[in-house]
């Protein structure tokens, strides 16, 4: 059934486990910094490559962002593997998963240690890809994509459960505060990982192509995408404030067990108060 | 109370790969009357081909555990009066059914086994003569480390409530990991932290829990098996 050759060797499972919690931690201060900066500070929209390049002057910057790609990077591959490992039961297709996730970290690091190394060389006003405006276009695409199935989704599931409690139905787990701190977790995080996906390859563009890049995040203020900006925000923040509420309540235990609704609750109501300042900020942007 | 008509609509399925379908059974509804009272009403009154368990009808064998209006409970504890006109009552999720609410608990307690659920004494051969069992004075904090975890009916709630067991078949579970608690805090249990650690903290074990506390939520004898699992990643299995 379950496997533990050697006893007293700490497990794959109980390395990933303190990962996630560590990284978790430092991503809080990582990211929310990060997020500070690009959200609340300015519009998504005004992070052009003058932006970039004034920013990625400074080698601390630089280094900040090295430690937030490294992290955010290893953190959001681990918990997306938890989540295929939950579905994979034998242990050859966990290893495969494994080798598949380590390959696909070590890619998108290098993608972004490469972005990071060319800013020394780059001149941030030609770059030798600044031809291939279609590259806007793509991402542009893609993200209308991810947003349209994104509303979808929300619309599909607020309807079905909707409907369940309209009709009287039981809503089983739904009932319960942690199945949804559960879920929103994961999805949240998913949500932020596709965007990682994104943002590699479009903070590419600013050393190699800044004329597509410009053109890339002046596209991120299209009407259509806006909802999917405050999302972002909402989802970085959740995901942080809930992973603090889990480290706390493993750490608290037995002492936490009667406030855990309570705890969701109020993950969700500082997650919406610290979101309302980015809505303002990047409505104020809008044309 | 004046009686109240009330349907309980029931999944009926003849297990394994068969359909399921729901059917509906109405049935007066008396004062204070179980959702096991009412099941029996209709086997006895309309049905008799209707498949669930039970047996004590006091909550403490856990037999009758299953999902009403969508949440685990055991159907002898919990009231119609709880509930609306019409009660969907199903098997318990992640075990095979084997007809209609009656589901196969092979697997639950294949992994309640596999977590090394008997205490074991300090003479486990029992050759040696045992003079005294081993006493926790009262007062002492001792008891009350597991006292909450002990109480575990191994009904299967818990098991069917957790998200993670949907996922990965191959997750121990809340009630096995409870059990493994309750033993590895007993200050009278022998197994020591070396062999304990390697019965839960696998791949499937302790750090595959994901902290959901469903099994919390619907456990009917208020054990606590999220706790238990967080206990058990934190110290108990330190040598």
């Amino acid at each position: 059934m379950h496997s533990a050759p050697d006893p007293r060797a700490t497990s794959r499972a109980e390395i990933v486990w303190w990962f996630l919690r560590l990284s978790g931690l430092a991503l809080v201060v990582l990211a929310g910094l990060h997020l500070y900066a690009m959200h609340y500070a300015t519009a998504p929209a005004n992070t052009d490559s003058a932006f970039v390049a004034r920013r990625w002057s400074s080698a601390g910057w630089r280094t900040f962002d090295a430690f937030l790609l490294l992290l955010a990077v290893t953190h959001g591959l681990a918990g997306l593997e938890t989540i295929v490992r939950d579905a994979l039961h034998t242990s050859r297709a966990r290893a495969v998963a494994d080798v598949v996730f380590v390959l696909l970290s070590l890619a998108a690091i290098a993608l972004g240690a490469t972005t990071l190394a060319a800013v020394t060389h780059a001149s941030f006003v030609d770059g030798p890809l600044d031809g291939a405006i279609w590259i806007a276009a793509a991402l542009h695409s893609g993200l209308v994509v991810i947003a349209t199935i994104t509303y979808a989704a929300l619309l599909v599931l607020a309807v079905a459960l909707g409907l369940q409690l309209f009709r009287r139905k039981p809503i089983g787990w739904w009932s319960f505060s942690g199945q949804w701190a559960f879920a929103l977790h994961r999805a949240t995080g998913l949500g932020i990982l596709a965007f990682l996906a994104i943002h590699l390859i479009d903070i590419a563009l600013a050393p190699f192509a800044p004329r597509v890049y410009d053109a890339t995040v002046a596209s991120y203020a299209d009407p259509y995408l806006v909802p999917m900006e405050i999302a972002l925000v909402a989802a970085v923040l959740y995901h942080g404030i809930n992973g603090i509420r889990l480290i706390v309540m493993e750490i608290a235990d037995r002492r936490m067990l009667p406030w855990r609704s309570t705890a969701f609750s109020l993950v969700i109501v500082i997650t919406l108060v610290l979101l309302a300042p980015s809505v303002v900020v990047l409505v104020r942007s809008l044309p | 109370m004046i009686e109240r008509s009330v349907t309980l609509r029931i999944a009926r399925s003849d297990g394994g790969s068969s359909p399921r379908s729901t059917r509906d059974y109405s049935i007066e509804a008396r004062p204070k009357m179980s959702v096991l009272d009412a099941l029996l009403a209709v086997v006895e009154e309309q049905d008799a081909s209707l498949a669930f368990r039970y047996s004590c009808r006091a909550g403490m064998c856990g037999s009758c555990a299953m999902r009403i209006d969508g949440r685990e409970s055991l159907a002898c504890r919990e009231r119609l009066e709880r509930h609306g006109p019409t009660i969907t009552i199903e098997p318990l999720r992640s075990l095979p059914v084997i007809r209609d609410l009656l589901v196969d608990m092979t697997p639950f307690f294949a992994k309640y086994t596999a977590a090394e659920p008997a205490f074991t004494g300090a003479d486990p051969s029992m050759v040696a003569k045992v003079d005294e069992p081993a006493v926790v004075p009262p007062g002492e904090h001792l008891r009350d480390v597991v006292n909450t975890e002990i109480d575990c009916i191994s009904c299967g709630a818990c098991y069917s409530a957790c998200p993670v067991v949907a996922a990965n078949s191959n997750y121990l579970g809340p009630a096995a990991l409870n059990r493994a608690y309750a033993l590895a805090a007993d200050i009278r249990d022998a197994t020591g932290p070396t062999a304990r650690r390697a019965a839960v903290a696998g791949e499937d074990g302790i750090h595959a829990c994901r902290s959901v506390g469903n099994c919390v939520a619907v456990c009917p004898a208020g054990v606590t098996p999220l706790v238990a699992i967080q206990l058990l990643r934190k110290r108990a299995l330190r040598p």
